[in-house]
């Protein structure tokens, strides 16, 4: 956090210093002093900023193929599939093991990604109640979750 | 070129719109009701913002963020006075299943 | 060339709307229908949205439009939880699949569904 408000720092004395303030200039600013804070990330204390960030980016991507994915399978079910082919039903994933932020995000991602949203949150934030529309296999849907949002997650939060 | 994209798109809301007002009369759920009106909001929304595009001016996005907004409350006020009124189905969570029967009659 | 980008943004926007409307028709109940707003709906107006950020400029534009996106984008899909969680609570009558696929279309397709 501390990491971050000293990149945005550096990319405000960027724009007072260049001849141009446009908004493309805060963020050639911001590159710049995010490539400075991770050459020297052992000297100015920084700790893990780098390499959170990458995970940041990371996790972004991989949202958002899920999330196009997720799009692309609503399409073909939507237009080509009768509802037949569909085997809604609940299953459930254990969260015990993460904070309530970590959750908050977890189930936004649950939500936008292929053929499950979450429907409920059990009251101790020790499980989610997800619906899936193909539910023949929970074991496999449970692992997608784990190794598509969940583990890139925590990369990124811990 | 982006004229001709704008129609297009107008068309396709206005579907939405009039596909999201047949599930709306037709729902046989009030939450069915509430996820049409719940899409019907998107669709302005869009219209808005394709207005928006089409005389090329930022005005109208004070418009975009208060009709989301009203959307948006909107249906969380529907569902926190269904959760107060709404009765729940009293059958057990594991009920046998119904066969091929698709959709079974609303509850009154 | 960025009237090219914003118009294939708005009309892709505005189909995914679309196909979240037909999903709210054709799919058989509240959750499943709830699918269907929640992903195509976010995609649909989020990419709207880019179209008008795109055609209008940042510099015009500028933050007020990241406020509509990020503000569509987090609340559809808490919406479409929300709906779903009341029809989870209330135990709404849920469709059931039918329980023995008919196996000329398995056989046909090759695969298991």
């Amino acid at each position: 956090m501390k990491a971050l408000a000293f990149n945005m720092v550096l990319a405000t004395l960027w724009l007072l210093l260049s001849p141009t303030r446009t908004t493309a200039d805060f963020f050639i600013g911001f590159a710049l002093g995010f490539a400075g804070l991770s050459l020297f990330s052992a000297v100015l204390d920084t700790g893990d900023y780098p390499r959170r960030a990458l995970a940041l980016g990371r996790f972004g991507l991989g949202f958002l193929r899920e999330f196009l994915h997720a799009n692309l399978t609503v399409a073909a079910q939507v237009l080509f599939r009768s509802a037949r082919a569909l085997r809604p039903d609940f299953v459930r994933y254990e969260v015990a093991d993460l904070t309530r932020g970590e959750i908050l995000v977890l189930s936004y991602c649950i939500t936008l990604t292929p053929g499950t949203t979450v429907v409920h949150i059990a009251e101790d934030f020790r499980a989610l109640t997800i619906h899936a529309l193909d539910a023949r296999d929970p074991a496999a849907l449970r692992r997608a979750i784990d190794t598509r949002l969940k583990e890139p997650l925590l990369r990124l939060t811990r | 070129m982006i004229a001709l994209a704008l129609q297009l798109a107008f068309l396709l809301l206005t579907l939405a719109v009039l596909l999201g007002l047949v599930r709306l009369v037709r729902g046989p759920t009030v939450l069915d009701r509430i996820l049409a009106f719940d899409l019907i909001a998107t669709s302005i929304v869009g219209m808005i913002a394709l207005l928006s595009v089409k005389w090329r001016t930022p005005l109208y996005l004070e418009l975009v963020l208060l009709f989301s907004l009203l959307g948006f409350v909107s249906t969380v006020a529907f569902v926190f006075h269904l959760h107060r009124t709404l009765p729940a189905r009293p059958s057990a969570r594991e009920e046998p299943p119904s066969g091929a029967a698709p959709a079974p009659s609303p509850p009154p | 060339m960025t009237e090219l980008l914003s118009a294939l943004l708005l009309l892709t926007g505005a189909s995914f709307v679309l196909l979240a409307a037909i999903g709210l028709v054709r799919l058989p109940d509240v959750l499943c229908r709830s699918h269907a707003v929640a992903k195509a709906g976010t995609l649909g107006i989020f990419a709207i949205l880019l179209g008008l950020w795109v055609e209008l400029g940042v510099a015009a534009a500028g933050l007020k439009i990241l406020l509509a996106l990020a503000f569509q984008v987090t609340t559809i899909p808490a919406a479409a939880h929300l709906v779903g969680l009341l029809a989870w609570q209330k135990n709404l009558p849920r469709w059931r699949a039918p329980q023995a696929p008919p196996p000329d279309r398995s056989a046909r397709t090759g695969r298991p569904h």
